[in-house]
């Protein structure tokens, strides 16, 4: 069978005009049959959100999700065969977006890649993370391309392999379609491109290919970025007329900056507390929470659970919650003058929630499983000194110290007391009634 | 040469951009500096940069900035949302929003934490533009 090809440029027909994604794709294609290839834009409760990837009228950014709330766009696909050789799909995005595909081949044929800002993504294979890779932040657009064949599935990420899935898809099945994510909890998506500021700039896919971009290459040594200098705009009329718009040369800003309460509070004798935040959608409302415990690791999906007491009166609330509902836990400490300070200690999508009723009591437990945790910038990682210990415990290499609570030890944090110093691969947080302390665990 | 992905433009011009911006942040009489201010505008914390602000890489065109000492204590306690790099005179010349975080975002201004104490110094570790 001959090599099958799919283009999309996501700009339609007229100058300027984004695709409301919406029917077959732009194309050009080959081998296929146009018009068979079907664009749906639809939100967490698949309800049909058109324009989801585009800037609004007034707007310079594209139009995020709400918080809480995703965006997918769907291309199903009909007639596109994996048959041999290597099967790519390759998308020029905004950074956040997860380019994800599906072979006819059952379970073992659902890839995913995504990158978010910082240059730190995730591969995923039939629903599983099954790698989290790191790099540098990516300009205002990053290009995910994944390579599959019967032996394997690779991931590139602007050019550069970041994970090889030993094991593909057999060859003889159909593509299903291609999925273009935005997560809700993603809030700085967009990219000033004048008159039409799309999220997505290109996508292609292509059967019995080789290895490589399916994208020509541009020129070396010369940087593309976003920038205040405006858009540059140029009409061109080549084939169809088109209004091409562009970044300026001035790159984005980075900065990060610390700030570290912790002795201060402590010297004033601040009085801690927890507090829960339940987001779904536009929507953020405080819940009481009786006890709460977490996971953070670098190697894996961490954990997190906290126990809604009294819950009748949110019972009819959390059974509403949509699946891209997530539930926030933030340390809080009221200073002498009355004023509160909150820092957000962990999240996570509601993945489960449970019921709990007895005579006395009425709880409901949340529970999900947020992303792996990703190690603090730069090669000499801070170094936080625990307080409160309570036991230190080692082995096997391992070295674990329950001691009080840090507001800001993460994974990957250098964590020391006494002559004990560690990297922090986890930390396990449990805060309960009337005590709180945590585990800190690393080599 | 092959048809670019995505707008270009070369080292040149990019060089001569940031030395622009830098040279506007540096447009006052004295080191400009970068203000954290929460969403209600109220002037949280403020570090100052050096004179001049930062250089600017020959061959990329980053303009890495110059912070000539910490915030020895914020000016106000609240939750940061913005923040802006000035010249001198207070006249801003870059504002972005923050996030929490431990790594540095494209286009934010990032803090291990969103919730400022008044008294307590703030520090930004690195700042870069392009």
């Amino acid at each position: 069978m001959a090599s099958q090809e799919l283009a999309e440029d996501f700009r339609g027909t007229d100058p300027g005009v984004y695709d409301d994604l919406t029917g077959a794709a732009s194309g050009p294609v080959v081998g296929l049959t146009l018009g068979s290839q079907i664009w749906a834009e639809f939100d967490e409760s698949v309800t049909d959100v058109a324009g989801a990837f585009r800037r609004t009228a007034t707007g310079t950014t594209v139009a995020p999700p709400s918080p809480g709330q995703g965006r997918y766009a769907q291309l199903t696909l009909s007639g596109l065969n994996h048959t041999s050789g290597v099967t790519t799909f390759e998308v020029v995005t905004v950074y956040g977006v997860a380019l994800e595909g599906s072979f006819d081949a059952g379970f073992g044929g659902r890839f995913s890649l995504d990158v978010d800002a910082s240059g730190n993504g995730t591969v995923g294979w039939d629903f599983s993370s099954i790698a989290t890779f790191s790099g540098s932040a990516p300009g205002a657009l990053v290009t995910l391309r994944v390579e599959v064949t019967s032996a394997e599935a690779r991931f590139y990420v602007d050019g550069t392999l970041k994970h090889t899935k030993s094991g593909g898809v057999g060859y003889g099945v159909p593509v299903d379609f291609v999925l273009l994510s935005m997560p809700g909890m993603f809030t700085a998506h967009g990219r000033t491109v004048g008159v039409a500021a799309v999220a997505f700039d290109a996508l292609k896919i292509k059967t019995e290919t080789v290895s490589g971009s399916l994208f020509p290459a541009g020129p070396a040594g010369i940087v593309s970025a976003a920038g205040p200098l405006g858009a540059a705009l140029a009409l061109g009329r080549v084939g169809v007329g088109s209004l091409v718009s562009v970044a300026g040369p001035l790159g984005s800003a980075r900065m990060l900056a610390d700030h570290d309460f912790s002795e201060h509070l402590e010297r004033l004798g601040a009085t801690t507390f927890f507090v829960c935040d339940l987001i779904d959608g536009a929507t953020t409302l405080r819940i009481p929470v009786s006890s709460w415990q977490g996971t953070a690791r670098l190697d894996g999906s961490g954990y997190l659970q906290a126990v809604v007491p009294g819950v009748a009166d949110l019972a009819g609330v959390i059974a509403a919650l949509s699946e891209a509902a997530v539930f926030v836990i933030s340390r809080g400490a009221v200073l002498p003058d009355g004023t509160r300070v909150e820092h957000e200690v962990a999240r996570s999508l509601v993945e489960f929630r449970q019921l709990d009723q007895g005579p006395r009591r009425y709880t409901c437990t949340l529970s999900g499983y947020p992303a792996a945790s990703v190690a603090p910038e730069g090669t000499e990682p801070p170094v936080r000194t625990l307080r409160g210990v309570r036991a230190i415990s080692s082995g096997a290499g391992v070295t674990r110290v329950r001691c009080a609570l840090d507001w800001f030890l993460r994974p990957g944090c250098q964590a020391t007391t006494g002559s004990v110093l560690l990297t922090a691969s986890y930390i396990n947080t449990y805060g309960l009634e009337g005590d709180a302390y945590m585990d800190v665990g690393g080599e | 040469m092959p048809a670019p992905s995505s707008a270009t433009y070369s080292a040149a011009a990019l060089v001569a951009a940031h030395t622009a911006l830098r040279d506007v942040i540096d447009s006052g009489s004295g080191a400009g500096f970068v203000r954290i201010r929460s969403a209600a505008d109220v002037l949280l914390a403020q570090v100052p940069l050096s004179d001049p602000c930062g250089s600017v890489n020959g061959t990329t065109g980053q303009l890495t900035l110059s912070i000539a000492g910490v915030d020895a204590g914020a000016d106000a306690t609240g939750t940061a949302a913005y923040g802006e790099v000035c010249n001198s005179d207070g006249d801003v010349h870059l504002a972005l929003p923050v996030s929490a975080g431990a790594s540095a975002v494209a286009g934010y201004l990032v803090l291990n934490t969103l919730s400022i104490v008044s008294g307590v110094p703030v520090a930004i570790s690195s700042a870069t533009i392009g």
